[in-house]
């Protein structure tokens, strides 16, 4: 009925105006809410066809998480490998599917009885459930061998509240998630490569991370140990802020500083200093960004690294860990970093709010471990003040 | 309760009623205080071709009108406080015994005392894709409205004529991150007629309006201090919070409508006029971040509209009235990014009024009217899941009295009380995803329509004719709203005062 008024009345009006055009949409055939939306995971490492002769993953676990909403959920796959969904609405939503291969199973694909073998979504982070798309969405996951003893736990880069421009305070955080003694030492700390300025980044790269502000810890091989459990904090400036910036932080005590011995920079003598490789990103300091920007840590001899134009690239496999933080966490077509390293992002924190990303702290097995699902949208939260060599 | 939105449409989109604004203010009424002459499809429907029907005579008019209507008896989105300050010009002019031309100019500030969140202007209109932040305070818009309207008979039988709105505005919100506004509304309408004979007419006409608003979020020297959430609502739950600092959001709306209209006069007794169409309106709205444009909804209503009114002078003295009005609405919104429905809404409106009033002596004149105004709201927001429904019944009963003291004072008071029982009330909602009906963000802009009130209202006009040069006239309005405290704190309340001083001057 709507069509003829808008005939009629177009007729009548723009036969003597001759002017405009309605643009109007069709109602769509599809309520929101109403759907059932169906994950179907394959197996892209082969296990599942030795197996079971087919390339679905049943008895999977399924996390996913609206990327527009707080909501979460939580599904294991059929027999048929279909995690089947009702009662969400439209939305990207983060998704980390894991299957973890026993030793039995191991040893009848590989001969070996391994137990730490599991099919993880290494390739896609983010799933698009979209009511009025009825097909089933595809999900594929790889073969992961372990994970990172050590991963960056915490970031605050922010800045306080109520101190106009203060930027000095910023920290990462490592910390060691195995059952054993690490060690820092010649382990790379970068920045994710992105000039915003042109609108360049390599989040898509299939082989290399993209990288700049290269620093590195000291030591030459087991000087700086990192015992299991252990938090280790490394400061843009290794001094007490609170002098500075009433609603900052005591960072005197931290274990490392970035020190940049061709600016003015403060250097407290009583903190190891961080090796800086090549930073061209601050004339002043150390400085990752405030609302933006990703942080990679990673193991490779410095002659490895390659240059690349105007900046560096380094194998994913060197990859130890990797973040990306956005102020709008829900555009994740945004990215800078590629979802080999970060499927997703942390933060929504802006400039000079005194807030920190912290990774979650789970119970995994019985033992206290930081999530670490390589997607930051599921693996931090915000913490409302940073806590430097604690957990919230 | 509809009566309230009606009350805010009228006081804060000036611009839609400005042609009518030289009627007299019987507005309380719509069967009584009817001189025949009023009973045509000029005041009943509004075709433009029938201006030369406007009863008012040759004038020139400076208006200048302040409303204020506060209280906590209020919608999530209102504000505390609503305020209107305006200051209009008005003419009307036979150019020929063929030609009569009417137009006006005013300057407005609008100001939203205590608006917590939102900064959509039109925020009350069922578009459910509203904008804000996580800031309270309040805002302003201070823009100019003009009207301008036409009509010639041609061949002593057609008429033809149109009409036009137009207004701009720019908003600003007072504290901290100042988001700005622009706004800007036309409305145009044209139509015909075809006097049969000098009983019966027959017409018809369209109109369209366009509707721009943009919203400017930009940082200020604050944002170092201040931390900023901007909330976009899409549903009576879920807004999506971002913590981001800029933001351009483009709100395109339009409406189309047709009309056909009868004005009959069969005898020297009975007067009346009809008109009855439909059309459709939509909203467009895209928001713009960091130079890429992203959709943020579209809204649709597809309507049909129609009334009748009709007056019966039964003696000299003795004036009888009818009239119905009729308003039926199937709205519905699609999501922003996916290809869905996310809101639906039915909701049809009829209104029935009687009244008569009796010329007691020269100078006095009284009269009674009763009414009853019914409305069903079946909303299913499925976005959050939530769906309610209402059936609010509304009888009225008016009375007033217009009084002519001497050949210069005189002066129109009425009183009017309202009753809104509201029945069939539902309100559903699906905790799937946690949370419960005690803890839905707007839940008060559905309980306001499901709640039960009383309403009184009083109008005082005295007027006083300044001989040959004009008239000086006032009018003062004031409403008071209370709701029964099945939802609501004992001392909710919603007043509105509305005070309008013209001075009129007489064109020979």
């Amino acid at each position: 009925m709507k069509k003829y008024f808008k005939i009629l009345t177009l007729f009548g009006l723009f036969s003597l105006t001759g002017c405009g055009l309605v643009d109007s949409l069709d109602k769509p055939d599809t309520i929101e809410g109403h759907e059932t939306f169906k994950i179907l995971l394959k197996d892209n490492s082969g296990f599942m066809e030795k197996l079971y002769g087919k390339e679905t993953v049943p008895n999977a676990s399924v996390f996913l998480k609206s990327s527009a909403f707080d909501y979460e959920i939580n599904a294991v796959s059929d027999t048929a490998g279909i995690v089947t969904i009702s009662g969400v609405n439209s939305d990207n939503y983060h998704i980390t599917a894991s299957r973890n291969m026993t030793a039995d199973e191991m040893l009848k694909i590989t001969g070996v009885a391994s137990s730490n073998y599991k099919l993880t979504n290494q390739q896609a982070g983010v799933v698009t459930l979209n009511a009025s798309n009825k097909a089933a969405v595809e999900l594929k996951l790889d073969q992961t061998i372990g994970g990172s003893p050590i991963v960056l736990s915490e970031l605050y880069v922010c800045g306080p509240s109520g101190s106009g421009l203060y930027f000095h305070d910023k920290y990462i955080e490592v910390y060691n998630q195995s059952d054993s003694v690490q060690y820092l030492d010649k382990i790379i700390v970068a920045f994710a490569f992105s000039n915003n300025y042109l609108g360049i980044s390599y989040p898509n790269d299939p082989t290399y991370a993209h990288i700049k502000s290269i620093w590195m810890f000291p030591g030459t091989g087991k000087d700086y140990p990192i015992k299991p459990g252990q938090y280790i904090v490394c400061a843009e400036d290794a001094i007490d802020h609170r002098v500075s910036a009433p609603n900052s932080i005591d960072l005197s005590k931290a274990d490392f500083e970035f020190y940049k011995n061709d600016a003015p920079d403060i250097d407290n003598p009583n903190v190891p200093n961080m090796i800086k490789i090549n930073d061209l990103v601050s004339a002043v300091d150390w400085v990752p960004g405030g609302e933006k920007g990703a942080i990679i840590l990673a193991k490779i001899a410095v002659d490895s690294i390659q240059p690349y134009d105007d900046h560096f690239i380094i194998p994913y496999a060197n990859v130890l860990d990797g973040v990306e933080y956005m102020l709008d966490v829900t555009k994740l077509d945004k990215k800078i970093m590629s979802s080999k390293i970060d499927a997703g992002a942390a933060g929504g924190i802006q400039f000079y709010t005194g807030k920190s990303m912290e990774r979650i702290l789970i119970n995994a097995d019985g033992k206290a471990r930081l999530k670490d699902d390589n997607n930051s949208s599921l693996d931090f939260h915000v913490n409302d003040h940073p806590t430097p060599g604690y957990h919230y | 309760m509809k009566k309230i939105a009606l009350i805010i449409i009228i006081c804060f989109n000036s611009v839609l009623i400005f042609s009518q604004q030289l009627k007299e203010p019987t507005k309380a009424f719509n069967t009584i205080f009817l001189d025949k002459n009023e009973v045509n499809s000029y005041y009943i429907g509004g075709n433009p071709a029938y201006l030369k029907f406007d009863n008012s005579d040759e004038l020139l008019s400076i208006q200048s009108t302040y409303t204020n209507e506060t209280g906590d008896y209020k919608k999530y989105i209102d504000p505390e406080t609503n305020r209107l300050y305006q200051l209009s010009f008005t003419g009307k002019k036979t150019l020929d015994s063929q030609q009569v031309f009417k137009g006006s100019f005013g300057i407005q500030k609008l100001e939203r005392k205590k608006w917590d969140w939102f900064f959509t202007k039109y925020y009350d209109n069922w578009n459910p894709f509203l904008f804000g932040d996580s800031t309270s305070g309040n805002s302003h818009y201070n823009g100019i409205v003009m009207n301008a309207g036409y009509s010639a008979v041609l061949g002593g039988k057609y008429l033809i004529g149109a009409n036009i709105n137009y207004s701009v505005d720019e908003g600003l919100k007072e504290v901290t991150p100042h988001p700005t506004s622009k706004n800007r509304d036309i409305d145009f309408s044209f139509g015909g007629g075809y006097l049969l004979n000098d009983k019966i007419s027959f017409g018809a006409y369209a109109s369209v309006y366009d509707y721009q608003e943009i919203i400017d979020y930009a940082q200020d020297d604050f944002a170092l201090y201040q931390e900023t959430i901007l909330l976009k609502y899409t549903s009576y739950n879920r807004p999506y919070v971002l913590p981001v600092k800029t933001e351009n959001r483009y709100s395109y709306q339009n409406g189309y409508s047709g009309y056909a209209n009868m004005t009959a006069k069969p005898n020297g007794w009975i007067s009346t006029a009809l008109y009855v169409g439909g059309g459709f309106e939509q909203a467009t709205i895209n928001e713009d971040i960091s130079y890429v444009i992203y959709s943020a909804g579209h809204y649709e209503n597809t309507f049909y509209k129609g009334g009748v009114s009709a007056l019966f002078n039964i003696t000299d003295r003795l004036n009888a009235g009818l009239y119905y009005d009729f308003k039926i609405n199937d709205m519905w919104a699609r999501h922003p990014s996916y290809d869905v429905v996310i809101m639906q809404n039915n909701f049809p409106e009829h209104i029935i009024k009687a009244g008569v009033d009796y010329q007691f002596c020269k100078s006095i004149k009284a009269g009674v009217e009763a009414g009853i105004d019914i409305a069903k709201y079946d909303y299913k927001d499925y976005f959050s899941q939530i769906n309610w429904s209402a059936k609010p019944k509304k009888t009225m009963l008016g009375m007033g009295s217009q009084v002519k003291c001497n050949d210069y004072f005189s002066f129109f008071i009425s009183f009017n009380y309202s009753h809104q029982s509201s029945e069939d009330n539902s309100f559903l909602f699906s905790p799937e995803n946690g949370g419960s009906a005690a803890n839905i963000i707007r839940k008060n802009d559905i309980l306001f329509y499901q709640t039960n009130y009383n309403q009184y209202a009083v109008s005082f006009t005295p007027a006083y004719q300044l001989k040959s040069l004009g008239l000086v006239k006032l009018n003062i309005n004031y409403s008071y709203i209370k709701p029964e405290k099945e939802f609501w704190a004992n001392s909710a309340k919603r007043e509105t005062f509305e005070a309008n001083l013209e001075f009129r001057l007489n064109v020979y």
